[in-house]
């Protein structure tokens, strides 16, 4: 009978995706000290319920959930804007040609609720597919497509403004006239 | 798996995919987390096997006994559904069911089946999860699967759940009845219905409103017939 998983195996665990662990909370709390934390949750519960995880192939999936779960119930998820209710953003179909800026990115994703804020980041990690996404959040897969769809959609817009928006005073502003000399010196 | 469900590699996106995929991963990890991490493990105790099963309070069924306890758990199943003193479910809880969020809720155990309205798989535009799920109380235990509709292209999609009663897990008589003849009532949410086929009433609650939910009913009403 096997207990919690043994030691050498969960060093392994860890060495093995600890990183991506951490990402993926990150992601979801936009803060490093909770990423850390709920990483940390997501071993010790590991090595608690060692005895649940069959598969150790299965363990990267398995660990997520734990990891989805501590952070649901930190209830650290609450607020951000669930696009249920809203229309899908209409947004001009160019070709991207700008650099993403990580913070920006993550600004944008804690605008939106955690129903859509996960699925965008396992879409993006790893190449998980819907079906993996639509099985580690218990809901069907239309409905993946259909929140990725839209929270895609919704952060391309947020993206574009802030593109645009670092681009204005460049196009619209004049260089601004350069101060006296001794503005630049104190005294 | 079809190709409808994989979307493409990273590598061959368009060019926002592709940013989206580099942004999304550039997260700088702290120096030592994994070292942090393996003293930390190492420094709890291992759980023994009795610890285990009274964290998860649940006895666990080794590989050998499996087989020979699929009969033990089909009679318990079966006990279980028309057990006399199972909690009697209300319009009440329905409302409180209503306002749930799947996807926050605890999958169900793999094993546990899913009781599905006659023809419901061939139901167009409605999509059924594979698993269900739990929302569990000091009074209520409820598995429901969860779903989603689409009436058509130019709609929204809307999220629901189906809850599969016994009818004496069920506050009122009810008679027997097809869905698309169930009368809409609604939620602070959405919508719901309740119909009872044979000995089992179903409960639909719906994220959308009536006409969405009345769409439904006529898609079900008309769906193929595979018989």
């Amino acid at each position: 009978m096997v207990d919690g998983i043994p030691l050498p195996t969960m060093d392994a665990l860890i060495e093995q995706h600890s990183t991506l662990l951490y990402r993926y909370a990150y992601r979801l709390t936009g803060n490093s000290h909770e990423a850390e934390d709920l990483t940390q949750q997501a071993f010790l519960l590991a090595q608690q319920r060692g005895h649940q995880l069959r598969d150790i192939q299965a363990a990267r999936s398995w660990l997520l959930t734990i990891v989805r779960n501590a952070f649901l119930k930190s209830k650290r998820h609450r607020g951000g804007r669930s696009l249920d209710t809203i229309e899908e953003p209409q947004v001009a179909e160019e070709p991207w040609n700008s650099p993403i800026d990580r913070e920006q990115l993550q600004l944008a994703l804690l605008d939106l609720s955690e129903e859509f804020r996960s699925p965008l980041v396992l879409f993006y990690f790893e190449d998980f597919s819907y079906q993996q996404i639509a099985e580690h959040m218990a809901v069907p897969i239309g409905t993946i497509m259909s929140r990725l769809s839209r929270a895609k959609a919704f952060l391309k817009k947020r993206l574009t403004e802030v593109v645009e928006a670092a681009e204005l005073p460049r196009h619209t502003q004049h260089s601004p006239a350069p101060l006296p000399r001794a503005a630049l010196t104190h005294g | 798996m079809s190709d409808e469900s994989t979307p493409p590699p990273v590598m061959t996106r368009d060019a926002f995919d592709q940013g989206m995929a580099r942004a999304m991963e550039d997260v700088s990890v702290p120096a030592g987390l994994i070292a942090r991490l393996q003293a930390e493990v190492s420094s709890r105790p291992m759980p023994s096997a009795e610890e285990a099963r009274q964290q998860t309070g649940r006895t666990r069924w080794s590989r050998r006994f499996l087989l020979g306890g699929c009969a033990a758990i089909a009679m318990f199943t079966a006990w279980s559904w028309f057990a006399p003193n199972a909690a009697i479910v209300t319009a009440t809880d329905v409302q409180r069911l209503s306002g749930l969020d799947a996807s926050v809720l605890t999958p169900a155990a793999p094993e546990t089946r899913r009781v599905l309205p006659v023809g419901w798989q061939f139901v167009r535009g409605l999509e059924l999860a594979d698993r269900l799920v739990v929302a569990s109380d000091d009074t209520l235990n409820a598995q429901m699967l969860p779903l989603s509709y689409q009436a058509d292209r130019r709609s929204s999609r809307v999220t629901g759940l189906l809850l599969p009663l016994h009818e004496s897990e069920w506050a009122a008589p009810i008679m027997a009845g097809p869905f698309s003849a169930a009368e809409v009532q609604y939620t602070t949410t959405g919508t719901w219905v309740v119909w009872r086929e044979g000995t089992t009433v179903f409960v639909l609650m719906l994220r959308g409103d009536a006409a969405t939910l009345e769409r439904l009913q006529r898609a079900a009403a008309n769906r193929p017939n595979l018989t």
